[in-house]
């Protein structure tokens, strides 16, 4: 293995591609003020999309290379894109209603065939037989392999950065270095129960076809693989998913992607979470696993050994420890705190019961002791925190947009900013936190047990399926200071 | 609480009146136009100026008002009082007195249980009454409040004056120096 922009990182002796087991989903161009500065070296590796890197590669490349210190990466080829309703991907913007949006127009350019019959020249979602001919696989693969490794390359090599690295390299005071992605990913595509077994062989033949690009970059490879929760808690799908990885040989490492499954959600029962960890123990009979949509579940399995396949865990900034394949209407944003005795997003209006159930409206000390003492909260919290928790709270009004509609209170730049940077230290907190399960377990009940009454089980209860999960047999609760 | 102007109903009884769900034209109200007409009422009647569609921590109550020096909020609701209930509830976290309001009903146990539990009040409006509207149940006053909250509805209502523009909840940055001042 080949490790390019990064050393790789080492997991009991076994190398990985990546860079370390704290990932983040580079979301919006909008993310990178919140993952520069004192929050750099706080996380390992950065997780871009392929559409974002179509749509101002340019702009990412000087971003990663200069501003991030050339930060490890990897791109989401979201090949799986084409496969669903085109409505998905067309440009709702009133010039362009009905176009391909630009970024999607830009990949399948990249992309070419079979995307580009299908899509452009048939406007038709890409089917199964698309993917017949063992030579139109082998472009595609080709293809979809060298956008990821050339697409923000190519871009860096020539900018002025690239000459200060080179310079460093030459005078041996850092690794020489070319820029590109720690791991390529084989084009992939969606599998649900249904049409399970007319996609997984093309995955596995994209996959195959993968290798020749990968070995030519010498670049590690990666197999995503992209499930709705139906095949995550069948046996018997996972069973021939994994007899389909084994037949095609174990890749570098595999990205896994469970479609909408929030770890501490209302619908992600004790049965969901058991199958999850299930598949994530079997996927790693054959090669590490990273999480692409993780919670504080996910690393605390990782953190633990519980789960020691789990290599690595990737979340976004505002509403990335889950996320639908197929994609959903955005709505209008909120006030979300996070509220690291659950870890858990709350609504603000809870986040304000549950720390008044705390006792951190007390003063700023008992804030820092029994809320939260990250840095955005030492900026934050001064004095009174009675008065300035509002800070995660204070919206903007948006007057109502037609007859009939209602005012929507908006979250200003400031209390987004307050809580997405609260969030980050938290998380970075987590992924360097507590590693005994017991403990881990024993805290989750304590905080399960002080807040249930004031905010119910729908906090609450995940947080107890995380501590069964983690510690079967343990009774009781630390109980929070 | 005072909250003086419509008439109490003592001890909540069981009323089997017709909804008054038509204008005196036949023409159906919807919500919006209960709480126009309540607000309004309220406004020219009574000089109290109610403030309709109200920010309150991510919610937006369709009508609050000071009266009495106690801040008051109503959520306005044809039916589904259960959804009524979960969002007055949460309104209690910055008025003092938070009440459903809906177009007269019968009262059934499940509908007293629920607003005494989440401490919610209920009170009939009357579009065409005497009154803006009438209290059925009174609302205790809200153990939830939080002084910060209120504090920033109060200034909200107080500074709003007629029409929409682009408001700010006066708050951010906001210092305890500010808050004690």
């Amino acid at each position: 293995m080949t490790s390019i922009s990064a050393m790789p990182g080492k997991t009991d002796g076994i190398a990985v591609p990546i860079a370390g087991p704290h990932l983040i989903r580079y979301g919006t161009a909008g993310d990178q003020k919140f993952l520069l500065d004192d929050f750099l070296p706080h996380y390992d590796q950065l997780v871009i999309n392929a559409r974002m890197v179509a749509h101002i590669r340019s702009a990412l490349a000087s971003f990663l290379i200069h501003r991030a210190k050339n930060k490890p990466y990897l791109i989401d080829p979201e090949t799986h894109a084409f496969q669903h309703r085109l409505a998905y991907i067309l440009s709702s913007s009133e010039k362009k209603n009905g176009e391909l949006k630009r970024s999607v127009r830009l990949l399948v350019d990249a992309y070419g065939a079979p995307l580009h019959g299908a899509v452009i020249e048939q406007a038709r979602p890409v089917v199964p037989d698309d993917f017949s001919d063992p030579d139109t696989v082998a472009g595609f693969a080709d293809r979809v392999l060298t956008f990821q490794a050339k697409a923000i390359a190519s871009e860096a090599e020539e900018s002025p950065a690239a000459k200060y690295y080179q310079f460093r390299a030459k005078k041996g005071v850092a690794e020489p270095t070319n820029f590109r992605p720690t791991v390529l990913v084989a084009p992939y595509f969606y599998l649900e129960a249904e049409t399970f077994t007319q996609w997984l062989p093309v995955n596995l033949a994209c996959f195959e076809a993968a290798r020749a690009p990968a070995r030519r970059f010498g670049i590690p490879l990666a197999m995503q693989i992209t499930v709705h929760e139906n095949v995550v808690r069948s046996p018997e799908l996972r069973r021939q998913l994994l007899e389909g990885c084994r037949s095609v040989g174990a890749p570098d490492l595999f990205l896994l992607w469970l479609d909408n499954f929030p770890e501490g959600g209302t619908g992600t029962g004790m049965s969901s979470l058991e199958a999850a960890v299930a598949l994530v123990g079997e996927l790693g009979d054959v090669a590490p696993v990273v999480n692409l949509h993780g919670g504080y579940l996910s690393v605390a399995l990782m953190r633990s050994g519980t789960l020691p396949a789990l290599v690595g865990v990737a979340h976004g900034l505002e509403y990335g420890e889950s996320r639908s394949v197929i994609p959903v209407g955005g709505g209008v944003p909120s006030s979300k705190f996070y509220l690291p005795a659950l870890h858990a997003r709350l609504i603000y209006r809870d986040a304000v019961r549950a720390v008044r159930a705390l006792g951190g409206f007390e003063s700023q000390a008992a804030f820092f002791e029994r809320v939260c003492n990250c840095a955005e909260c030492q900026l934050v919290i001064e004095d009174d925190p009675d008065a300035e928790f509002y800070a995660y709270g204070d919206v903007n009004v948006r007057p109502p947009s037609g007859k009939g509609r209602r005012p929507i209170p908006v979250p200003t730049p400031a209390t987004k900013g307050h809580c997405v940077r609260h969030y980050l230290w938290r998380k970075a907190e987590e992924y360097a936190g507590e590693t005994d399960p017991k403990v881990i377990a024993a805290s989750l009940r304590g905080a399960a047990m002080a807040l249930e009454e004031e905010l119910g089980l729908e906090y609450t209860a995940p947080v107890q399926r995380w501590a069964a999960l983690l510690d079967p047999a343990g009774v009781g609760g630390t109980p929070v200071p | 609480m005072t909250l003086a102007l419509p008439a109490c109903v003592p001890g909540a009884e069981v009323r089997c009146a017709e909804l008054p769900r038509t204008a005196p034209q036949g023409i159906a109200f919807s919500e919006d136009a209960l709480v126009n007409c309540t607000a309004s009422r309220l406004r020219t009647e009574l000089g109290i100026h109610a403030l309709t569609e109200v920010p309150i921590m991510g919610r937006v109550a369709d009508l609050a008002f000071m009266h009495d020096g106690a801040l008051v909020t109503m959520e306005f609701k044809i039916s589904n009082w259960r959804r009524a209930i979960r969002q007055a509830r949460d309104h209690r976290l910055a008025a003092d007195f938070a009440y459903i309001c809906m177009p007269e009903r019968q009262l059934t146990g499940a509908l007293l249980s629920a607003l005494e539990t989440n401490g919610v009040g209920l009170a009939f409006c009357t579009p065409s009454g005497a009154r803006p509207f009438e209290v059925i149940v009174e609302a205790p006053r809200s153990v939830d409040t939080w002084s910060t909250a209120r504090s920033v509805l109060c200034r909200y209502i107080a500074t709003l004056t007629d029409g929409w523009c682009i408001a700010h909840l006066p708050i951010a940055p906001w210092t305890a120096q500010q808050m004690r001042a």
